[in-house]
């Protein structure tokens, strides 16, 4: 549980819009939302700190690296081997679960959308065909 | 049957003139242009009224992609509306064989057709990628579709207005036809609204998804009632 996380390169970007927080995989078109405990992990884990940090009692950490493996299973984060401790952190303890739904119905448009037409030179790091 | 083309152009001097010789190349020629010039400083507004008498230009001040394309399409007189970017060309077949496939799949049907992409001063017009167009400049449809959507909404950063405004269309059940066939050119222009990676651009795509979600949410409560 003392794994730290960075989110999984350029493609996966995310904002708060009021209590919403929104995640966005631009190269596969999924978006996610996640409620108030997902997006408070969400945003401690992708500032470096680990679930250990994180939680304030052992179940909370446990829920928080449960949830980190999650969202590294959906290709949103990955270990970050720089091993720089975080910034100090205020722990918390969840009295409620961590969910992130995930949603397919702009997939087809965003990938569609000519940002993704530019040349991998130009800026755009996959070329069409190496999308999955 | 008789159809409208609607382009918002901004700062398009550079290609737009291309652009309309690409429109009225077509094997089946348009009714009207509507060109609406989004505050240009250039000469776009001049280029579109000398390419041709089927061009009506509408200028406004600037507001934005998504706002200047709805006043085109709301401009529009005939029942049927194509829509092309200013920088992109559509290959002379295109209209002929989207309003074909139009005609059998209905007026609650989007028909989109293949693209190419090709670079901005470059000849090479075969080696481009070829892409699922299901863009602005891929699609033909009924104008009565774009009153039921409704506005075309910018999205923060200005990318994303289509994914948002397609989304939307397919909520209320229009259906989707690529042609599976090229039958539009795609620039590509380094520099330009949809070019490379942008952390400021693409908030767009979040805004888009963040309304697709809250329209979800709407709809569960909806129903839930």
């Amino acid at each position: 549980m003392s794994k730290r996380y960075k989110t999984a390169g350029p493609d996966i970007v995310h904002e708060k819009f009021g209590d919403d927080l929104v995640v966005l995989n631009l190269a596969s078109g999924q978006y996610f939302g996640l409620n108030t405990t997902g997006a408070t992990l969400w945003e401690a884990l992708i500032a470096g700190h680990s679930a250990a940090q994180i939680g304030a009692d052992a179940d909370t950490s446990t829920t928080a690296q449960a949830f980190a493996d999650h969202l590294q299973n959906l290709n949103l984060i990955e270990i970050d081997e720089s091993v720089a401790d975080g910034a100090a952190y205020t722990q918390i303890s969840l009295n409620e679960v961590p969910v992130i739904e995930v949603y397919d119905d702009l997939a087809d448009l965003i990938v569609a959308d000519p940002i993704h037409d530019v040349d991998a030179e130009a800026g755009w790091p996959k070329a069409p065909a190496e999308q999955s | 049957m008789k159809y409208s083309v609607a382009i918002a152009a901004y700062n398009a001097h550079r290609t737009l003139s291309e652009t309309l010789a690409s429109v009225l190349s077509q094997t089946v020629k348009p009714t009207e242009i509507v060109v609406v010039d989004d505050g240009s400083s250039d000469a776009t507004a001049d280029i579109a009224r000398a390419a041709s008498s089927l061009v009506r230009v509408i200028e406004q001040d600037n507001t934005g992609c998504g706002k200047a394309s709805s006043r085109a399409i709301r401009a529009t007189t005939c029942d049927i509306v194509a829509t092309v970017d200013a920088d992109d060309l559509w290959l002379p077949q295109k209209i002929e064989k989207q309003l074909r496939m139009l005609k059998k799949l209905g007026s609650r049907s989007f028909i989109f057709a293949k693209h190419r992409q090709f670079q901005h001063g470059s000849s090479d017009m075969t080696s481009g990628k070829v892409r699922p167009g299901i863009t602005r400049s891929d699609l033909v449809f009924h104008r009565e579709i774009f009153d039921e959507v409704g506005d075309i909404i910018d999205p923060p950063g200005g990318r994303g207005d289509m994914v948002d405004w397609l989304a939307r269309a397919r909520e209320i059940g229009i259906h989707f036809h690529t042609i599976d066939e090229v039958l539009v050119m795609r620039r590509a222009i380094a520099g330009s609204l949809s070019s490379g990676r942008d952390p400021a651009k693409d908030r767009g795509f979040l805004a888009v998804a963040h309304m697709a979600l809250q329209r979800r949410k709407q709809a569960a409560i909806k129903d839930g009632k």
